[in-house]
Parts: C-alpha cells; structure tokens; sequence
C-alpha cells in the first residue's frame, strides 16, 4: 500500500455504493409497482 | 396497451441479477487485494479496474439508445417498447459516465497532480454526460407517450453522435489523457500481466451482466409505470364522461320550457 491507497479506497467506495444504491431504489420502486399494478387490475 | 416483456425470460432475471452481484464482487477483491502493485502508478492503477468497464458501459448503453431510438423512428419497427429499451439504458449510460468521470478524476489526482483537466477526452465526456442528461430530462416534459418516444428518439440519435468524439478525441487532439492501451498495437505499455488482463475482462463482464439486469428491471418499471398511468388517465376519463352526462340530464331538464330556452342557448 502506498499514499495513493486513500483515493483507490474512494474510487471502490464510490462505485459500490452508487451502483448498490441505484440497483436497491430501482428493485423496490419495481416492487412497488407491481404491487399497484396488481391490486388495481383486479 | 398490453406491454409483455421476456427478454432475458423472467425466471433467468434473479441469476443474472445474482452474476452480476459476483462478479462486481470478484473485480472488486481483484483490483484492490490480488493484482500486483503497477511500477510506474504504484496502486493508484487499481482504480482502472472501474474506470475502464465504466468507459466501456456508458459506449455501450448510449449505442443501445442509440439503436433502440432508430427502430422507433422507423415505422415498420415503431413500438413504445424501444422508447423504453432507450429510456432505460440512457438512464444506466449516465450513472457509467458519472462513475467513469469521478472515478477517472480520484485517477487523475495522484497521477496527473489534477482533479480536472480541459483536456480532450475529458470535455466531450463532460459533454456527453450533459447531453444524456438532457436526453433523460427531455423524457420528463408533457405529452403523449408517442409524443415522448418521438422526440426523445431523435434526441437520442443526435446525442449519440458525440460517442466516436470521445472515443477518437485521444487520437485527433492528442491532448493529456492517453491513448486506448487494451487493443492498441502501437502503444509503448501493454497490459501484460495475466492477472490484470483478468481483472480488467472481469470487470467489464461484471459491469455488463449488471446493465443487462438492471436494463431488464427498469425497462419493465417504465412500462408498469405507463401502464398504469394510462389506466388512471381512463378511468379519470370515464369519471369525467359519468358526471357530466349526469349534470347534462339535470341540466337539459329547464330547456324544455320554453320561457328559458332563449337563456340557455345565450349560457351555452
């Protein structure tokens, strides 16, 4: 590891959590959806 | 509208999703714990690892738009569908690009002494973040779905042009950001180490089977949301027909005498 081992730290963070983010909103976002949509085709 | 969407077939969808989740894994205990440290970039290199796969992505979710906008345009191909397919993988482009700008800038401090620089590459990646951007708020204004698939095809199309802008920029203007080096003959460094070669093709599978399931889930989102909203929009409809047919029979009721016929036709 050498000095530059923060900003490698923040690259991998920030990669992870944007997409872990945006895959989590969008899945529950679909649930929802679903959900609405099945209640009110009923 | 009926919107039914089998591709990848459902069933293969929490597989994909689950690959893909591996693999963004397996890049990420690659670039930061199994590849060698690089001799000239110490380990600021391992941020390349994401960098490129993100590069790669954003090419390739703005060519998707890109060819799903032209197959609305044509109308022997025209279906809502590609509006969606466009939709989402614009949406998905921006996110690579993003990631690619930021990532490349953590990349750029320590290695170029810069956060930013006006370089070639880096100005039309800018403004080809901006232009999707554009693109994705372009969808958001009013009107019909059709009038939305039409004018954001074009839009897509037209945005699509800066994307062989990036790509040849390092090779026209020759500026700060270097050359293509993975399939670059004339380049002095080669990637030669199997475990980077490894890491880099890890990387850009993972991130691709990540697209392709996110792609799938949001196409599916979009048309569960238009679907929706055309219901509501019916129903308002009907509601709205219902109770002025109720008001027209309350109302039509005084005309029928003919001291106010005079007055109503002068109301109406």
């Amino acid at each position: 590891m050498d000095q530059n081992w923060p900003y490698v730290v923040a690259g991998y963070t920030l990669a992870v959590v944007v997409l872990a983010t945006y895959s989590i909103w969008l899945l529950r976002k679909l649930a929802r959806a679903r959900k609405t949509a099945s209640t009110t085709t009923k | 509208m009926s919107v039914d969407l089998h591709m990848p077939p459902r069933r293969a969808r929490p597989f994909l999703g689950f690959a893909a989740l591996l693999g963004v894994a397996a890049t990420v205990v690659m670039g930061l714990f199994v590849v060698p440290k690089d001799v000239a970039q110490g380990d600021a290199y391992r941020l390349l690892f994401v960098h490129v796969p993100a590069a790669w992505l954003s090419y390739l979710a703005f060519a998707v738009t890109a060819l799903a906008s032209v197959l609305y345009l044509v109308p022997r191909t025209r279906d809502i569908r590609w509006d969606y397919l466009a939709g989402a993988s614009a949406e998905l482009g921006v996110i690579f690009t993003a990631l690619m700008l930021a990532v490349g800038s953590l990349w750029g401090r320590p290695i170029w002494g810069a956060w930013w620089a006006w370089d070639a590459r880096l100005t039309t990646t800018a403004i080809l973040f901006f232009l999707y951007l554009g693109y994705l708020a372009l969808r958001r204004m009013g009107g019909s779905p059709e009038q939305r698939a039409m004018r954001s095809a074009i839009a897509g199309l037209t945005a699509f042009i800066d994307v062989p802008i990036v790509h040849f920029s390092v090779t026209w203007w020759a500026t700060l950001h270097q050359d293509g080096s993975v399939f670059n003959e004339k380049m002095q460094v080669h990637i030669r180490d199997t475990s980077m070669q490894l890491t880099l093709l890890l990387g850009v599978a993972a991130f691709t089977l990540l697209y392709v399931y996110l792609c799938t889930q949001r196409v599916q989102l979009l048309a569960l949301e238009e679907g929706m909203a055309e219901r509501e929009l019916q129903a308002a409809i009907e509601e709205r027909v219902a109770r002025s047919g109720a008001t027209g029979t309350a109302s039509s009721a005084p005309t029928t005498d003919p001291s106010t016929s005079a007055t109503t036709a002068v109301g109406v």
